[in-house]
């Protein structure tokens, strides 16, 4: 019977995967100070790579059309809040929350659709490292295999 | 006038003469909910700003925010702009009873804004934005009133 290849995910390949992912968000303009880059972690669970970010991530990857449902008056007073932002003279941050509300309901967010390409760089990365690990393992076990032949004789 | 004198002269209208049965200092979303928040209360929020500079050497400006909250019954949005409408209320009376109260006056008119679902508890009001001007700290008058310091 076959013996089962296994292979380990180890901390620096996420860690990788991480560094390669964040590069690529910082590419888009307006990611650069946000919150998002640094709330993403890379796990491996069940056989699987789960992606962690702030709740928002598919928000700022899809964008938002024009006219669609106003984003939450409280949740920007929040935002305004936490970035310190000063609104500028004669404004307050009830008026900077309400003035922010407005625009985004006439034009929208432009979207920065970066799921697809982290799918394709993660792919890339894991392929090659996975594609060496693998190799290593199975030239382990030709040769284990073959010095059991060979004891057999 | 200090903050911590602004405060409790804030505390004491919104206690003593309106109708609100809590007074709280901070930022009302990063408490949890169940903590024993007695509704309708009022929060001033943190940081206040102090500008020394834009009002000249007599008088500096306090910049601060003030939620109004109190508790609609849940997924019920008639109740919910009663209750806002009821708080705008006492906010209007807030502010008349600062400007007679308080030896200041207020600038820059005072923006109000509704909201909801503002804490936790998921209650609504008003939120308001105020800048105030007050005199300045001086031992020695004729520093601010004689120089440009």
């Amino acid at each position: 019977m076959a013996n089962v290849i296994t292979y380990d995910v180890t901390k620096e390949l996420l860690n990788e995967i991480l560094e390669a992912t964040k590069i690529l968000m910082l590419e888009y303009k307006g990611l650069q100070r946000s919150d998002l880059v640094n709330s993403l972690e890379w796990k491996y669970e069940d056989n699987q790579f789960v992606l962690i970010a702030n709740d928002y991530f598919q928000y700022v990857d899809t964008g938002r059309k024009p006219r669609a449902r106003k984003v939450p008056i409280e949740a920007l007073i929040k935002w305004i809040k936490r970035k310190n932002i000063v609104p500028s003279n004669g404004q307050s941050i009830n008026n900077l929350a309400y003035a922010i509300q407005t625009a985004i309901f006439r034009t929208g967010i432009v979207a920065k659709p970066y799921t697809q390409r982290i799918i394709g760089v993660t792919i890339d990365l894991l392929s090659e490292e996975l594609a060496t690990q693998l190799s290593v393992l199975i030239a382990d076990e030709i040769s284990k295999e073959l010095t059991f032949t060979l004891g057999k004789n | 006038m200090n903050i911590n004198q602004l405060i409790e002269k804030i505390k004491s209208i919104v206690l003593e003469k309106l109708e609100f049965k809590a007074f709280y200092i901070g930022n009302t979303w990063d408490n949890a909910a169940g903590k024993g928040d007695k509704y309708p209360c009022a929060w001033m929020e943190f940081p206040v700003m102090i500008d020394y500079k834009s009002q000249g050497k007599h008088s500096k400006q306090l910049s601060f925010s003030m939620d109004f909250l109190t508790l609609p019954k849940l997924d019920d949005t008639q109740d919910e702009i009663d209750k806002i409408s009821d708080i705008e209320e006492y906010v209007d009376q807030f502010l008349q009873y600062l400007k007679k109260d308080i030896d200041f006056s207020l600038v820059d008119l005072p923006v109000g804004i509704s909201i909801k679902s503002f804490n936790a508890d998921n209650a609504c009001g008003i939120r308001l934005d105020l800048k105030v001007n007050t005199g300045r700290f001086c031992l020695d008058p004729i520093c601010y009133t004689n120089t440009t310091c």
